[in-house]
C-alpha cells in the first residue's frame, strides 16, 4: 500500500468517527432474526452433435450452480454465496472451475448510517463510472470486495464511499478501487421547491482506480509511463414531473492507457441523455449517448472482465428468438447512439382500438462509430503511446454499427385471444460486434406473430412463427414454437429454427427444442432438449458468447 | 449537521486530488539494452486460423529484440486455431501441443495466450496475454538461474539426423525433481494467417504470413525425461544426456532450433531453457 493510500484510509477513517457517534452500533441488534436464500442449479448434458459443430464434452455433463444465503436480525444483515462450476457450462469462462464461497459480507444500519464489510454490488449513477453488477446468464459478477460507507447528513442528501478491489473469479483484480458519491435531492434541500411537482435530482461522483506500474514494451527499447492512479468523475440532473422524466449524465476519465483502448492517453468520455414524454395512451421517448475511450477496467491489460463501470445501451432488448439473434453489444472505444420510441394505445372500444385496445410500439435505434481525427499530421490514428485521435461530441463517423426499425401491435381480440405482430429491420456490422473480420454488414428483415389462446382459465395455447430474412452471415431462417400452459404449475412448449436459407446447402439444419417446466410454491424445475446455435447472447449491451451445442438441459430455482 | 457536511466535503475534495495520475508527454519511456542472466522459455499459444494472434506473435518479436537469446520461444499452435482448411492448408498442429494445451488449456481461454517459464500453473495465472508479456518476462528474468544448460551436437545433412548432447550444471544446490525436455521449432514458413489487426497486415487474412518458433515434435515426448527424482544435489552436479533425433523431410533443417529446458514436474515450472540451432 502506498502512502497516499494510507493518507486516505486514515482520512476516511477519521471522518466517519467524527461523523457518526460510536454509541449508535449499539442499537438495532433488537428485531427479528431471519434466514433466507435463493437456489439456482444449471446442468447441461452434451451429446456431441457434428451437424451443428457441437463438439464432444469430455464430462458429459456440466454444470453452474449458486446457493445464497442471508441472515438479517434488526439492522444487522450477513450473507455469502457459494457457487459450483463443476466444470463450467460451455461458453462461459474456466477460469472459476471448482467450488467456491467468493462472495460473503455483513451489514449494519443505524439510522442514517451503513456499513458494508466484505463483497457488495454498487452502482453510483447510470453506472458510467461505477457499476458492480451480477448477471448469472451473462456470467458476470465483478461485486467490490472491501468497504462501503453509505450515509445521509441531512434530508434530501445521501453520500456513498466505496474502497475494494474487485472479484476476478475466485481472486481478485490487482487494480484497487476506490470512490466516492453523492445524490441531492433538490426539492428536499430547496425550500420554496418542497411542494414542486418538478422533483429534481442531482448527483456526482468519482472514481479512483490504483493499478501498481508494470512493463509493458511498445517498442524495442522503450516502455510505457503508466499512469498508477486512474480517475473518473461524472455529474448527473434527473428531472421527473408528472408527464416529463429527463435523465442525463456526463462522465469523464482521466489517461488510461489499456489494451482496449490501444495503449493511447486521451482521456475518455461518455454523454447520456434521455427525455421521455407521457400521457394516458402515449409515451414519447428520444434519448442520445456519446461514447468515447469508456472502457475502465482494474486492469489495464484485460480484454473481458474487471470492468469497473457499466455504458448503458441505446437499443432495445428483443427477446424473441430470432429478433435476439444480432443483438448490439456496446462498443466502449467509441460509438454515437441515438433512439427514438413511441408507444401508443388505440382506446379500446372503438373502431380501430376493438373492444380491449391497441398497443403500438414503434422503435428506432443507430449506432455509428466515432469520427476520430488525427492530433497531428505525423500521428496516424489510434497510434499507441499518443493521445490517439480527437473527437467532438456527437460527431458521428461513417461506421454503421447497428441500426434498429421495429414496430410491436399488440390487441387482444375477444376475452380469450390476444395477439401480437413485431416486424423489425436490422443492420448488424457483424466485423465490429462478434470480431468477424471482413465479413459484411447483416441486413435482416424480421416477421413475429405471437398468438395467444386462452382454452380454459388456467389453460393457455401459445402460437409463435417467426421469420428472418437476410443475404448475408447465415442466411434466412424460420422458427415456428407451440406452448400449452396450465397455470399455475406446468408448461410444455415444442419449436424449431431452421436455418434454411444457410448459403452452405450442408448447413441447412434445423434446431428443435423441446421444453417442461414445473413450478410449486417458489421452486421451479426446466427441462429443455434439443440443439442451441452458435450465436451471442446480450444483456444490456453486454454480451457473452454461446457455442453451439447439443442434449439436454435442466434449471432448478428455489427460494425461501 | 453543518460542520458534517463540511468534512464530507473536505474528504471528497482531498479525495479527488489525491487520486490522480496525469501523465505529460512523452509517454514513452526510454529503457535502453536490459540485461538479464536468466534464459526463459516462453510457450506462445497460437493459430492460423485465430485473427488476434499475429497480435501475440509481435509482442514476441518485440521481446526477441529486447531479450535476444535470453529468451526462448515455442510457438503452440492449438487444436481448434490451428486446423487445417483448404484455405490454410499448412499443418502445424503436433501430438506435444496438443498434449501440453489439454494440460494448460491456453486454447480454452481464448488465444492469443503465452505461458512465462509456466508459472503460475496450476493456479490458472500462467495464461498471460501479450500486452502483460513484457512485465512478466522483466518479472523473471532478472531471478539468478539456477542452473546451466548447454547444448552441443552436430547435424548430418544425408540422414537429416542430429545428434546432441545436453549438458546441465546445478550453480547452487537443489532437492528437486527435475525433467529435461527438448524440442524441435522450425521459423520463417510462410504460410496464410487469419488477422483482424490492420497495423499487422491485410485483413482478414495475411497471405505470405511469416511463421516463427513454429514447435514441430519432440525429442522425448510431452514430458520430457526425469533428470532428478528430488534428491539432493550440491551446486555443480553434472546431467549429462545425449540424444538422436531426424528431422522431417518437410522441414527446412536451416531454420529448425533446438529447444532444451528443465522443468521441476511438481510445479511445471520451467527452471532454465537453452537453445541452438539444428544446423
Amino acid at each position: 500500500m502506498t502512502k497516499k493510500q494510507q493518507k486516505i484510509i486514515l482520512l476516511i477513517a477519521i471522518s466517519l468517527v467524527f461523523i457518526n457517534p460510536i454509541h449508535s452500533f449499539a442499537q438495532g441488534f433488537a428485531g427479528p432474526s431471519r434466514v433466507s436464500g435463493n437456489f439456482q442449479f444449471d446442468g447441461q448434458l452434451y451429446r456431441s452433435d457434428t451437424l451443428i459443430g457441437a463438439p464432444e464434452v469430455n464430462e458429459q455433463m456440466l454444470m453452474n450452480n449458486f446457493a445464497n444465503l442471508l441472515f438479517t436480525k434488526g439492522d444487522f444483515t450477513a450473507g455469502l454465496r457459494f457457487e459450483y462450476y463443476l466444470n463450467p457450462i460451455k461458453g462461459y469462462d474456466t477460469k472459476p472451475t471448482g467450488i467456491g464461497m467468493p462472495y460473503r459480507f455483513m451489514a449494519y444500519k443505524t439510522g442514517d448510517f451503513e456499513v458494508t464489510a466484505g463483497s457488495f454490488y454498487e452502482q453510483f449513477g447510470n453506472g458510467l463510472i461505477l457499476r458492480a453488477y451480477e448477471d448469472w446468464n451473462l456470467g458476470v459478477d465483478n461485486f467490490l470486495d472491501g468497504l462501503r460507507v453509505k450515509f445521509n447528513p441531512a434530508e434530501g442528501i445521501a453520500l456513498k464511499g466505496v474502497y475494494g478491489k474487485q472479484r476476478y473469479f475466485w481472486d481478485h483484480s490487482p487494480g484497487i478501487v476506490r470512490g466516492i458519491d453523492a445524490d441531492f435531492s433538490i426539492n428536499d434541500l430547496v425550500n420554496s421547491m418542497k411542494e414542486s411537482s418538478v422533483r429534481i435530482f442531482a448527483g456526482a461522483g468519482m472514481v479512483s482506480k490504483y493499478q501498481q506500474d508494470e512493463l509493458i514494451i511498445p517498442k524495442p527499447g522503450y516502455r510505457y509511463n503508466l499512469p498508477e492512479n486512474v480517475p473518473a468523475y461524472s455529474g448527473r440532473l434527473n428531472l421527473s414531473s408528472s408527464n416529463f422524466s429527463f435523465i442525463s449524465e456526463y462522465a469523464y476519465k482521466m489517461n488510461d492507457p489499456s489494451s482496449i483502448n490501444g495503449f493511447i492517453y486521451k482521456p475518455g468520455q461518455s454523454l447520456y441523455l434521455s427525455a421521455t414524454y407521457f400521457k394516458p395512451g402515449l409515451s414519447v421517448m428520444a434519448s442520445a449517448k456519446h461514447t468515447d475511450n469508456m472502457s475502465y477496467k482494474s486492469r489495464r491489460t484485460e480484454s473481458t472482465t474487471l470492468d469497473i463501470n457499466f455504458l448503458p445501451p441505446l437499443t432495445k432488448q428483443h427477446t424473441y428468438n430470432l429478433s435476439a439473434m444480432y443483438p448490439y453489444a456496446t462498443q466502449p472505444n467509441g460509438e454515437v447512439a441515438f433512439q427514438g420510441q413511441i408507444i401508443y394505445t388505440i382506446k379500446r372500444r372503438t373502431k380501430i382500438g376493438g373492444n380491449y385496445g391497441t398497443f403500438i410500439t414503434a422503435n428506432y435505434a443507430i449506432v455509428n462509430s466515432l469520427n476520430r481525427k488525427a492530433i497531428d499530421n505525423d500521428t496516424p490514428i489510434g497510434e499507441k503511446g499518443t493521445l490517439g485521435y480527437k473527437a467532438a461530441l456527437f460527431d458521428m463517423g461513417d461506421e454503421k454499427y447497428f441500426r434498429d426499425l421495429n414496430i410491436e401491435i399488440s390487441r387482444r381480440m375477444n376475452r380469450d385471444l390476444k395477439v401480437t405482430l413485431q416486424y423489425l429491420n436490422l443492420l448488424y456490422n457483424i466485423d465490429v460486434i462478434e470480431g468477424h473480420p471482413g465479413e459484411p454488414n447483416v441486413k435482416a428483415n424480421i416477421g413475429i406473430a405471437d398468438i395467444q389462446y386462452r382454452l380454459a382459465p388456467t389453460k393457455t395455447l401459445r402460437f409463435e412463427y417467426q421469420h428472418l430474412l437476410t443475404k448475408q452471415d447465415k442466411g434466412d431462417w424460420a422458427m415456428a414454437l407451440v406452448e400449452y400452459t396450465i397455470a399455475p404449475k406446468w408448461s410444455f412448449s415444442i419449436s424449431d429454427s431452421y436455418n434454411y436459407g444457410n448459403p452452405e446447402s450442408d448447413q441447412k439444419r434445423h434446431y428443435y427444442n423441446a421444453t417442461m417446466g414445473y413450478t410449486h410454491h417458489s421452486s421451479r424445475i426446466a427441462l429443455a432438449w434439443g440443439r442451441q446455435r452458435e450465436g451471442i447472447v446480450c444483456v444490456g449491451g453486454v454480451c457473452r458468447y454461446v457455442p453451439a451445442s447439443s442434449g439436454l438441459t435442466i434449471t432448478i430455482t428455489s427460494s425461501f | 449537521m453543518k460542520y458534517r457536511i463540511i468534512l464530507i466535503g473536505l474528504l471528497s475534495i482531498i479525495f479527488a486530488f489525491q487520486s490522480c495520475n496525469k501523465i505529460e508527454e512523452p509517454y514513452l519511456i526510454e529503457t535502453g539494452e536490459i540485461q538479464a542472466k536468466k534464459t526463459i522459455l516462453i510457450e506462445e499459444f497460437t493459430g492460423h486460423q485465430c485473427p488476434n494472434c499475429p497480435r501475440g506473435a509481435k509482442a514476441i518479436d518485440d521481446i526477441v529484440s529486447v531479450y535476444g537469446d535470453r529468451v526462448v520461444i515455442v510457438a503452440v499452435h492449438a487444436n481448434f486455431n490451428g486446423r487445417t482448411t483448404a484455405a490454410f492448408p499448412a499443418e502445424y498442429r503436433t501430438e506435444v501441443g496438443n498434449t501440453i494445451d489439454d494440460k494448460f488449456k491456453m486454447e480454452h481461454s481464448g488465444l492469443p495466450k503465452c505461458m512465462v517459464n509456466r508459472i503460475g500453473y496450476p493456479e490458472d495465472k500462467h495464461k498471460i496475454q501479450p500486452e502483460e508479456l513484457a512485465g512478466k518476462v522483466s518479472e523473471v528474468i532478472s531471478e539468478d538461474p539456477l542452473m546451466d544448460i548447454k547444448v552441443i551436437g552436430n547435424y548430418d545433412e544425408a540422414s537429416r539426423k542430429t545428434n546432441f548432447v545436453v549438458n546441465i550444471t546445478l550453480l547452487e544446490e537443489m532437492q528437486r525433481k527435475l525433467n529435461l525436455s527438448v524440442f524441435i521449432t522450425e521459423s520463417n514458413i510462410v504460410s496464410p494467417q487469419k488477422n483482424n489487426e490492420p497495423d499487422f497486415g491485410p485483413t482478414p487474412q495475411i497471405d505470405d504470413y511469416v511463421h516463427n518458433y513454429v514447435l514441430r515434435g519432440s525429442v522425448n515426448g510431452a514430458w520430457g525425461d526425469i533428470i532428478c527424482i528430488g534428491n539432493l544435489n550440491p551446486a555443480g552436479t553434472n546431467f549429462s544426456r545425449p540424444y538422436q533425433y531426424t528431422l522431417d523431410p518437410d522441414w527446412n533443417e536451416n531454420n529448425c532450433s533446438l529447444v532444451a529446458f528443465v522443468y521441476d514436474p511438481d510445479t511445471s515450472e520451467v527452471l532454465q531453457a537453452a537453445e541452438i540451432k539444428v544446423k
